[in-house]
């Protein structure tokens, strides 16, 4: 009886690696629940299981079974066409025995002593069969890693480094198990060490899975605060806007009030109060009134706005603006852009000790769109994975700005450069201007 | 002694502008002199003498005759001096009048001596570190010419053909390698789009898949492998000020 039992969580084990191992190549069918991840592993266990009692003393056609039993119940649970079902099956039963053949090979080498692996009472036997799944698990996640297609979802070089520690601890343990065990057995300590190495197979899977949740879940945040952003980015400029148009209105209104009063004033001859008056307006018109103007409401709502965000902070803006009015960049998308290069270049600015610059260079061209920001800049650039990094965290907003960015540039069919240049911090867009934008998807 | 001009129409904003320039000249220990005009007009009534001034503040907003024209005045005899346009708006229309200006520079706004420094900074470098006029021993005889004016060098044998812009194209003929005239020109303006060609980006009028098109029509090929080093370094170009 506990030979079957044996024999039939090994199986379960085969199974959860084969599903994993098609999980790197189609997406489930249906809904993402429970059902779904568990009904494929009983059925394909109980089946194969079923078939390899049946057919014990025909190996040939155990194998032909398992492989059209996966191939089917795969087929079913799994977004794949049947042939290509097929063709994986086949893999996976070929390194399922390459992954065996090689346990054999070295239980030869290494272990002298072991009876063999068809010997099924002895505890040795099965600890290598188990040995065998540890690998068999490895090989599966690191073809997940060679050709996963999640690029976001999949771990990260480091986080990888971390976890692949898990199955080699695994293997080392159970080969670490197998060569300890002497001759004289007792059954119970035969029995504990079984249940041990089949715990930790197990667990390697379960920590598979809770890592794969942890990401998904990380990668959906991650999008959540994206889109918050984008969002509060625009809001901000809307709501900017209107308070402008606003503004401007009551200044009409004011005009009218103010001219009396200081008509007044200079018919009693009032001059130092006249002069009060006047500089008190002045100032609020030079903060209140746009300077900046390029026939683009979005494009001059945003720029007006930095505009008087940048002389608080005591932020030299150089710029070069031309005609703006058709700009095929969508509203939403030039707050985007805009808005985050800005942003960056500002906050990048602010870090500053010596001069802080802002230059910024947005004009259309016979051609396309030419936008470029170039900032002062203090920390170091860091350069990795192709990609400029921030010197702060990967998902704080300074990163996804730029992500945002980017996106939209695409979306576009246009293309930008990000270099150093000088001790300045330099973006460059081009976005063609004939070409009609793709779908967003 | 490098000179400056400041040409407003309002005395204050005049004096205001030299109080600032002198500020900048006493910060930064370089020193320029410094004239005052009071219109546009008077400006362009200096004729040749206007050479003097490497830099011109222009107010835009003059009632006689306004920044923009007295600027296209200016260039129709100097397209060397440095403009800076000074107003209190800046409007789309102002880089319609490609007067080429330096900077913009906004009126009454708290950082303007910040900004005058910035530019008086920009203008510095650019005196200093651009390159403009090289010599070159043509077989045609020894010649300076403006690297402006230079569109592009062909490699053809031994010979090096430099195609410039004068009152007509002419070629010029250099016996040099390609490398060594672009190390000698050493200007970031010029491209090397092809082991055989190094083109001023300048008179670039399109890149695309492969191919460089100027002004004239005159397209050359892209190599593959150099297509996306190219379309970065244009892409750059084009995005500076």
């Amino acid at each position: 009886m506990i030979e079957y039992i044996e024999s039939f969580l090994i199986i379960v084990l085969e199974i959860l690696c084969c599903k994993i191992f098609y999980s790197i190549f189609g997406e489930k069918r249906g809904k993402n629940n429970i059902w779904n991840e568990v009904f494929p592993v009983v059925i394909l266990s109980l089946v194969t299981f079923l078939s390899s009692m049946l057919f014990t003393d025909y190996l040939i056609v155990k194998i032909i079974m398992s492989i059209l039993e996966i191939a089917v119940v795969m087929y079913a649970f799994i977004e794949v066409n049947f042939i290509k079902s097929l063709i994986l099956s086949l893999l996976f039963e070929g390194i399922l025995f390459l992954v065996d053949y090689f346990t054999f090979l070295l239980s030869r080498t290494i272990f002298k002593d072991i009876v063999g692996i068809d010997d099924m009472n002895c505890i040795q036997g099965v600890l290598l069969i188990l040995l065998g799944k540890g690998l068999l698990f490895a090989v599966v996640i690191m073809v997940n890693r060679g050709i996963g297609r999640h690029s976001k979802e999949s771990l990260g070089d480091e986080e990888w480094l971390g976890f692949i520690f898990f199955p080699i601890f695994t293997i080392c343990t159970i080969a670490a198990m197998i060569s300890v065990l002497g001759k004289p057995r007792m059954q119970s300590r035969d029995m504990i060490y079984f249940i041990i190495a089949f715990g930790l197979v197990g667990m390697n899977i379960v920590v598979f899975h809770l890592i794969n949740d942890i990401l998904k879940r990380e990668e959906k945040i991650h999008e959540d605060e994206m889109f918050r952003l984008q969002v509060k980015n625009q809001t901000q400029m809307y709501y900017s806007i209107s308070e402008n148009f606003e503004k401007q209105r009551q200044k009409t209104h004011e005009y009218k009030n103010q001219m009396l009063c200081v008509s007044s004033l200079l018919q009693k001859k009032r001059y130092d109060e006249v002069e009060k008056y006047i500089g008190n307006i002045n100032k609020e018109l030079n903060f209140e009134l746009d300077s900046i103007r390029t026939n683009h409401v979005i494009v001059d709502a945003i720029l007006n706005t930095k505009y008087r965000e940048m002389i608080e902070k005591n932020i030299i803006f150089v710029f070069r603006i031309n005609d703006l009015s058709n700009l095929i960049v969508s509203d939403e998308h030039i707050v985007v852009i805009l808005s985050n290069l800005l942003n960056n270049s500002i906050e990048a600015c602010e870090k500053c000790k010596g001069r802080r610059v802002i230059k910024l260079k947005f004009v259309i061209e016979d051609d396309g769109v030419v936008l470029s920001v170039k900032n002062s800049y203090e920390s170091p650039l860091i350069f990795q994975d192709g990609k400029y990094q921030t010197t702060k965290n990967e998902y704080d907003e300074h990163g996804i700005g730029i992500h945002n960015i980017i996106h939209v540039i695409e979306q576009y069919r246009g293309s930008y450069v990000i270099r150093p240049d000088d001790g300045e911090f330099f973006f460059s867009i081009f976005i063609p201007q004939k070409v009609t934008k793709t779908d967003d998807k | 002694m490098f000179s400056v001009a400041i040409c407003d129409d309002e005395p204050y904003f005049r004096e205001q502008m030299k109080e600032m320039l002198w500020q900048y000249m006493q910060d930064s220990g370089v020193y320029y002199k410094i004239d005052l005009f009071q219109s546009g007009m008077e400006l362009i009534e200096l004729g040749i003498e206007l050479n003097q001034y490497k830099i011109i503040f222009l107010d835009i907003n003059m009632d006689e005759m306004d920044g923009i024209l007295t600027a296209k005045k200016i260039r129709e005899q100097n397209s060397e001096i440095f403009l800076v346009f000074v107003t209190a708006f800046v409007n789309y229309s102002l880089e319609g009048y490609k007067v080429d200006a330096v900077r913009y520079l906004l009126k009454n706004n708290v950082n303007m001596q910040e900004s005058i420094a910035e530019c008086m900074d920009a203008i510095y470098k650019k005196i200093n570190y651009e390159v403009i006029w090289k010599e070159f021993a043509f077989n045609e005889g020894k010649k300076r010419i403006s690297l402006d004016c230079l569109l592009y060098i062909e490699s053809r044998l031994h010979k090096l053909e430099l195609h410039v812009m004068e009152d007509r194209m002419i070629t010029y003929t250099i016996y040099d390698t390609l490398n060594n005239m672009e190390n000698y020109i050493g200007s970031k303006k010029f491209i090397r789009l092809h082991q055989s060609f190094l083109v001023n980006m300048k008179y670039i009028k399109s890149v695309s898949q492969y191919e460089a098109v100027l002004h004239s029509g005159k397209s050359f090929p892209i190599p593959k492998a150099r297509y996306k080093k190219v379309w970065d370094t244009y892409l750059a170009f084009r995005g500076e000020m």
